[in-house]
C-alpha cells in the first residue's frame, strides 16, 4: 500500500513535468540568439537608459555579467525595481522580437555585491 | 581585539576536534572518563565561541573599521541595534552565529540528558562536536570574521532595506531553527551508533525538534511579512531559492513531528523516522549552502565565495554517513507491528507524511532544476511560479483535509461507517460552508473554494474535539493542561488552516489594477475608490521622502500615503501604502510605481484576508508553546521508558 501511494505521487509528478513543464530557459546575452518563447535573461545593465517603462518602453543594453559583449538591446515595460541602475545585475523575463531586441515585462535586480547574502528582493 | 577573536576561534576548533575524537574513542571503548572529558570540552567550546562572538559584537557596536567585516557591513551613522544586526548581515558573522548556537545547543542537550540518557549522550557529544568542528574550521581557515585592515574612516554601510526591525529578528530566528535540527539528528545518530534504537531518543528530543520547527516556521513568516510591507511588490512569498531553503527543512521537520507519534505509539516507521530526521538536518545545512554558494540564481544577493564547495562536501559526507548508519542498523529498526488497515490513524499519518515529503521534494527539485538541467540537458532552465503553485495545491489541499481526519480517526482499524459518524458535524458544516461560499461568489477560483471548504471542515473537527473533551473533563483549561501536546497540536492545526485561508484569500481572490492618476483623479478597485489628492516632500535623517497622498472611500475610509525614499547614499526604495480593514482582514495596498510630470502611475492591490496570515503566525507560536511547555507526565514517561530499556 505504501508503495502504491508513493507510485501515485510519483505519477502525478511525472505527468506534470511531462505535460506542462513550466520551466523557462535561463540565458545570458551571449547565448540568447535564436531562442523562441519565454526566456529568463540575466546580465549587467549598460547605458544609456532612455524611454519610459510605462509609455513605449524603457530602453537599455544588457551584456553578460562577466564580459562586455555582445550587448542585447532591451525594451522593458512594467514596474522598474528600486535598485535598477546602470552597472547593476538584473534578471528579465520576456522574449526576443523579430528585430533582435529582447522585450521584457518583468525585472528583478540583484543587489550590489557589498550587501552579501542577505535577502533583498525587488520583484 | 581581533587577535582575541581569532584565538578564541582556534580554541573552539581545538576543543570541538578534541570532543569529536576523544568522544568517539570514549564511546567505542566505553571509557567513561574520556566521554565525560569530551562532554566538558564541548561545553568549553561553547564558552570560547561566546568570547569570539562577543569580540565581533563589540567591534560592530564600536564601529571598529579596522575589522574588514565591520567595514564591509556597517557605517558610522548606523544605530547600535542595526550595527549589531550586521552580525548576521554577512557571511562570516552568520557562520559564527551558527557555531555559537550549535555549540550552545549541543552543550545544553548533553548536560541536561547526561544522567538519564548516558548511553546516548556518549555518542551525541562526538556527533555534535564533529559538526561543530566543521563550522569552526571554516571560520578559522576560510571565512574569518576577524580579518583586519588599516582602519578606515567609515564603513560601506548596510543597505537601507535591511535597516528594519524585521531584519533584526528574522535571520536569528531562522538560525535558531536551522541549527536546532542538529540536535534530534545527533540523538538519532547516537541511537544508531550505540545500538539503543528504542524510542528514548525521540522522547528526549521532541521539544528540541518542536522548538527548532517553531523558530523556523515563525522566522519564515517574519520574513514574509517583511517582504510584504517593506519590499513592496505586493506579495509575501516568491518561491525564491533562498525562501525555499527555509521551507524545505520545515516541511521535513513537520513530517518528522507527525511520524514520531506513530513510532512512539505503535513502534512503526522506525527507518522512516531516521530518514526524515536526517533529511531535515541535511536540508538545513543545504539551505545554508544555497544561501552562501551562489550556485543557484536568486533575486537574493549572494556571496560568490569558495565556501560553497566546503558546504557541498559537508552535505555529501554527512548524507553518506547517515545512509551508512541506517543501512548498518536496519536489523535493529524493524517495526514491532504492521499496518493493519488503510483506514486508520497510522495510515492517515502515513499519507500526511507522504504528501509533506512529496511537497518538500518537489520544491527541492524546483530549486535544483537550473543546476540539474544545465548538467543533463546542456541548458540551464528554471522552474517558474506555476510549477510551485501547482504542487502546493496538489499536495497541500489533501494535507489540509487530512488535518481534519487524522486526529479523529481510530488507531489500528476504522470503519467507514464509524468514521462518517465521528465526522458528521464537520462534513455537514463544510457542505453548508461550501454552498454559502458559492452563493457568495467564491466559485471564481476552484482551488480557493476547495481550500475554504476544507478549512471549514478542519476547524469544525477542532471545535468538536474541544467541546467533547471539555464535556468529559469539565473545563477547557484542565483539558489542555492534561495533554498539552495534543491540544497545542490542535491550536497549531488551527493556525495552519488560518494560514491556508489567508493565502487562498490573498492570492485566489486578489484584485490588481494599474492606472495613471493626476491630482484629483480617482480609480476604483474591488469596491474601493482611491483618489490622488496631493504630493508631499519631506526630509528625514537618511533620505528625501516623496509621498503621494490618496484618500480612500467606498467600503472603507482613510488616507494612504505611498511613495519613494531617495537615500542620500544614492539608493532608492519604494515605501508602500497599506490600509487595513480589520473587520475583513483585507488590505488595500498601493504602490507608487512611477512619476510622470504631475501624474503618477499607481498600482493598487486589494488583498482579501491577507492579514489572516500574520494572525496565524501568532496562533502558530502560541500553539507551539503550549505543546512545548514542560510536562511532568512526559518526564515520568521518559523515566519509565528508561527503566524499560535498562530492564
Amino acid at each position: 500500500m505504501v508503495a502504491l501511494a508513493v507510485a501515485g505521487v510519483l505519477a502525478v509528478f511525472l505527468l506534470y513535468t511531462a505535460l506542462g513543464g513550466n520551466s523557462t530557459p535561463l540565458l545570458q546575452p551571449s547565448n540568447l540568439a535564436n531562442h523562441a518563447g519565454t526566456i529568463s535573461l540575466t546580465g549587467k545593465v549598460r547605458g544609456p537608459v532612455t524611454g519610459d517603462a510605462k509609455v513605449g518602453g524603457l530602453q537599455f543594453g544588457l551584456h553578460n555579467i562577466k564580459g562586455e559583449s555582445p550587448v542585447v538591446p532591451i525594451v522593458f515595460r512594467g514596474s522598474v525595481p528600486d535598485l535598477f541602475k546602470v552597472g547593476r545585475d538584473v534578471n528579465l523575463t520576456g522574449h526576443l522580437d523579430a528585430k533582435g531586441a529582447f522585450v521584457a515585462n518583468q525585472m528583478t535586480t540583484k543587489c550590489p555585491s557589498k550587501y552579501t547574502a542577505t535577502p533583498n528582493k525587488t520583484a | 581585539m581581533a587577535d582575541l577573536g581569532r584565538a578564541a576561534l582556534v580554541v573552539s576548533l581545538g576543543l570541538t576536534l578534541y570532543a569529536f575524537i576523544a568522544g568517539t574513542i570514549g564511546a567505542l571503548q566505553k571509557r567513561r572518563r574520556l566521554s565525560d572529558s569530551a562532554r566538558n570540552a564541548l561545553v568549553a567550546a561553547f564558552g570560547s565561541t561566546v568570547v569570539a562572538a562577543a569580540v565581533l559584537a563589540i567591534a560592530l557596536v564600536h564601529h571598529d573599521f579596522s575589522f574588514v567585516y565591520v567595514y564591509s557591513h556597517t557605517s558610522k551613522g548606523l544605530s547600535t541595534i542595526y550595527a549589531l544586526s550586521a552580525f548576521w548581515g554577512g557571511q562570516e558573522g552568520s557562520l559564527l552565529l551558527w557555531l555559537l548556537v550549535l555549540s550552545g545547543y549541543g552543550a545544553l542537550a548533553a548536560v541536561l540528558n547526561r544522567r538519564l540518557l548516558r548511553d546516548l549522550i556518549v555518542w551525541v557529544v562526538p556527533v555534535i562536536a564533529g559538526i561543530a568542528s566543521f563550522f569552526a574550521l571554516i571560520l578559522v581557515a576560510v571565512a574569518s570574521p576577524f580579518q583586519t585592515q588599516v582602519r578606515a574612516l567609515d564603513g560601506l554601510g548596510l543597505t537601507p532595506s535591511l535597516q528594519n526591525p524585521y531584519m533584526v529578528a528574522h535571520p536569528p530566528m531562522l538560525y535558531l531553527g536551522y541549527v536546532g535540527l542538529t540536535v534530534p539528528f545527533a540523538f538519532a545518530a547516537a541511537a544508531m551508533l550505540s545500538g539503543h534504537t528504542d524510542e528514548r531518543w525521540i522522547v528526549a528530543t521532541r521539544r528540541w525538534t518542536l522548538a527548532a520547527w517553531m523558530f523556523l516556521g515563525f522566522g519564515q513568516l517574519l520574513g514574509a511579512h517583511w517582504a510584504y510591507v517593506e519590499v513592496g511588490w505586493g506579495g509575501y512569498y516568491a518561491w525564491d531559492p533562498v525562501e525555499n531553503a527555509a521551507l524545505m527543512p520545515w516541511l521535513a521537520a513537520t513530517a518528522f513531528l507527525h511520524s514520531v507519534m506513530v513510532q512512539e505509539r505503535k513502534g512503526m516507521l522506525k527507518v522512516w523516522n531516521m530518514i526524515l530526521v536526517a533529511l531535515a538536518f541535511e536540508l538545513a545545512v543545504f539551505g545554508d549552502f544555497l544561501t552562501r554558494s551562489g550556485v543557484i540564481q536568486s533575486i537574493h544577493s549572494f556571496a560568490q565565495s569558495s565556501i560553497g564547495a566546503w558546504f557541498l562536501g559537508f552535505v555529501v559526507a554527512t548524507t553518506l554517513f547517515s545512509v551508512a548508519l541506517i543501512l548498518w542498523r536496519l536489523p535493529l529498526l524493524r517495526a514491532r507491528t504492521k499496518l493493519e488497515s488503510a483506514l486508520s490513524r497510522e495510515a492517515t499519518f502515513l499519507y500526511n507524511n507522504l504528501f509533506l515529503v512529496a511537497l518538500c521534494l518537489t520544491v527541492l527539485w524546483g530549486v535544483l532544476f537550473p543546476v540539474l538541467s544545465d548538467i543533463f540537458l546542456g541548458q540551464s532552465r528554471t522552474m517558474s511560479r506555476p510549477y510551485y503553485d501547482f504542487f502546493l495545491r496538489i499536495f497541500g489541499l489533501p494535507l489540509l483535509l487530512l488535518m481534519g481526519i487524522g486526529p479523529l480517526i481510530a488507531w489500528r482499524r476504522a470503519s467507514v461507517r464509524s468514521l462518517l459518524k465521528t465526522l458528521r458535524w464537520p462534513i455537514g458544516v463544510s457542505i453548508v460552508a461550501g454552498a454559502a461560499l458559492i452563493a457568495a461568489g467564491a466559485g471564481s477560483s476552484r482551488p480557493g473554494l476547495i481550500a475554504y471548504t476544507f478549512s471549514a471542515f478542519v476547524l469544525t473537527t477542532i471545535v468538536v474535539e474541544l467541546v467533547r473533551g471539555t464535556r468529559a473533563t469539565g473545563s477547557l483549561a484542565q483539558l489542555v493542561g492534561r495533554n498539552r501536546r495534543r491540544y497545542g497540536g490542535y491550536v497549531v492545526h488551527a493556525s495552519i488552516v488560518m494560514l491556508a485561508i489567508g493565502i487562498a484569500g490573498s492570492s485566489a481572490y486578489a484584485t490588481v489594477k494599474e492606472q495613471k492618476l493626476k491630482i484629483g483623479q480617482s480609480m476604483t478597485v474591488a469596491g474601493h475608490t482611491v483618489t490622488y489628492t496631493g504630493l508631499e516632500r519631506q526630509r528625514s535623517s537618511t533620505a528625501n521622502e516623496l509621498r503621494a497622498v490618496l484618500s480612500l472611500s467606498g467600503r472603507e475610509h482613510g488616507t494612504i500615503k505611498t511613495g519613494i525614499n531617495n537615500f542620500f547614499t544614492g539608493d532608492t526604495s519604494k515605501a508602500v501604502g497599506i490600509h487595513t480593514d480589520w473587520l475583513r482582514l483585507e488590505d488595500t495596498y498601493v504602490i507608487f510605481d512611477q512619476q510622470e510630470g504631475n501624474a503618477v502611475f499607481f498600482k493598487v492591490l486589494v488583498k482579501p484576508l491577507v492579514n489572516m496570515i500574520w494572525v496565524a503566525g501568532f496562533v502558530f507560536l502560541g500553539g507551539s508553546l503550549v505543546a512545548l511547555w514542560p510536562d511532568a507526565r512526559e518526564q515520568r514517561r521518559l523515566v519509565a521508558r528508561l527503566a524499560l530499556a535498562r530492564g
